[in-house]
């Protein structure tokens, strides 16, 4: 991972390894504090520390989880044999592109889970 | 790996993207175009072929204007699209045409002969305006030869001065035309000097930056003059400024910045007086009569410095949404949304098509290619309300 992505530093845990960095996924974008912990066992958890995502209160930010953790992928997509940084990484950035056209066109243009529900005419 | 466009891994590429797709879906759809392509032949059939009384005058019938030369605009809402048509009489002298406005009187007396258009007229200046229902219109403009100049100069009719003005349209179109070939002269000569790396000839000379350049340049004017058209600068005088200005960029975003500073320029050289834009390949017909008006000049001269101020924000950005933002102010909100969600859907299917990919290190999203990761498979999941 570190190898892949210098700018994440880890740290350890008993079952748990955490990734931090700050970067700037693509061309023409903001840059992101990111956490991503990973967990034995169970499925990635991937964060964004700041900027704060949910820039309106009356919107929810398409694809996320309840605790605010981002929804990368379907459970049976993911398996404890992937890399993180062939597999989360790449995803990751890819969120963070759909999530900036959102933001400016209010949808969700990456397609996915609820995507009907997702994209309101508005 | 085949050529698959680099989209967002730079901010030159991205922005360019998002240019080329504003000017793309500013430009007429495929149908008004065989539409007015059709209107088009029928009219100048009408006009110029055999059965026509006006035989013997010797017309010839040609397209002028934004139209011919590849720098039309779709019109904000409750404008017209218009199609520009010179009905060229060889066979005229105008110094043995007593009164000028004749020639217009003959196109119109011609037009309303025919059963489709004689309801649809309107006398302009220099004109015959034909309405069509479906959102364009077409003008008919008479035109005969200079015998004082060459180089296709002709005279036109002027309504109201019931004289003739110096033109040259055809001779006008060719020069922007080959303005836009700057660029093929400037990349012969960076390939020569082995510079940096260059796009592909090919697409370079089918996109021709400096007719997406005047299309956004007279979108811009359209935003900007929205409460108050009638101090708007028309379309020639910008097109003739920017393809005087342009120095031969091979891509719109390196272009318009260059190109706005340029008009910057002649304002400031012209000074005190207003800058006079004259037809290039008629030195005596001057596009900007319309700026004897100190306010219409004033307001111009607001225009480009807006242009150039937001051009320069656009090109410190570093943001998305910021960047959207700018571009919405120059260019319309709707547009530049749909923009950005046509980008964000091409991005989409060269992830489906597994041409999407990320290079490892700089953790940024670029085409498939050596050293680059490959996105797996997956369904973005949320909780759902």
């Amino acid at each position: 991972m570190h190898a892949a992505f210098p700018w994440l530093h880890y740290s350890l845990k008993r079952n748990e390894i955490v990734w931090k960095g700050t970067f700037r996924p693509f061309a023409l974008s903001k840059e992101y504090a990111v956490r991503i912990e990973f967990e034995i066992g169970r499925r990635p958890k991937v964060r964004i520390l700041a900027p704060s995502l949910a820039t309106d209160p009356n919107r929810k930010v398409p694809h996320t989880f309840i605790d605010g953790s981002l929804c990368l992928h379907l459970n049976e997509e993911w398996s404890s044999r992937f890399f993180i940084a062939d597999v989360i990484m790449p995803w990751l950035v890819e969120w963070l592109f759909f999530y900036e056209t959102w933001l400016v066109t209010g949808k969700w243009y990456g397609g996915g889970h609820g995507e009907e529900i997702q994209n309101p005419v508005d | 790996m085949g050529a698959i466009p680099v989209l967002i891994d730079r901010f030159e590429s991205r922005v360019e993207d998002l240019l080329v797709r504003v000017c793309e879906s500013l430009q007429i759809t495929p149908t008004m175009h065989s539409d007015a392509e059709q209107r088009y032949h029928a009219i100048g059939e009408w006009l110029a072929g055999e059965t026509s009384p006006l035989q013997s005058l010797r017309p010839r019938v040609y397209s002028q204007g934004s139209m011919r030369i590849g720098t039309s605009v779709r019109p904000l809402s409750r404008q017209e699209y218009d199609l520009d048509l010179v009905c060229h009489f060889d066979g005229v002298d105008s110094a043995r045409v007593p009164n000028a406005v004749m020639l217009l009187d003959a196109i119109e007396k011609r037009l309303r002969d025919h059963d489709g258009y004689k309801d649809k007229l309107e006398r302009k200046n220099r004109c015959i305006r034909v309405i069509y229902a479906n959102k364009f219109h077409l003008d008919v403009l008479p035109a005969c030869p200079d015998r004082q100049k060459l180089n296709g100069c002709v005279v036109v009719p002027d309504r109201k001065l019931e004289d003739w003005k110096p033109s040259n349209p055809a001779g006008y179109a060719k020069w922007f035309l080959n303005q836009c070939e700057i660029r093929i002269r400037k990349f012969m000569e960076a390939r020569a000097m082995d510079a940096e790396p260059l796009p592909p000839l090919e697409s370079s000379i089918e996109k021709a930056p400096l007719k997406h350049v005047v299309q956004l340049v007279k979108r811009a004017r359209d935003i900007y003059f929205r409460a108050q058209p009638e101090l708007a600068p028309i379309s020639i005088v910008l097109t003739t400024l920017a393809a005087e200005a342009y120095g031969g960029e091979l891509t719109v975003h390196s272009a318009f910045g260059p190109t706005i500073a340029g008009v910057v320029e002649s304002i400031r050289r012209s000074g005190a007086v207003r800058l006079v834009v004259r037809n290039p390949m008629n030195p005596d017909e001057d596009f900007s009569e319309k700026w004897d008006n100190p306010a219409a000049y004033a307001a111009f001269v607001e225009f480009v410095g807006f242009l150039q101020r937001t051009w320069s924000n656009i090109s410190e950005q570093n943001d998305s949404v910021e960047l959207s933002r700018l571009l919405q102010e120059l260019f319309g909100e709707e547009l530049v949304k749909n923009t950005f969600a046509e980008q964000a859907k091409h991005i989409r299917s060269l992830r489906e098509s597994g041409s999407l990919g990320l290079k490892k290190g700089a953790a940024t999203v670029a085409s498939l290619g050596p050293g680059v990761l490959q996105i797996p498979r997956h369904t973005f999941y949320g909780d759902e309300r």
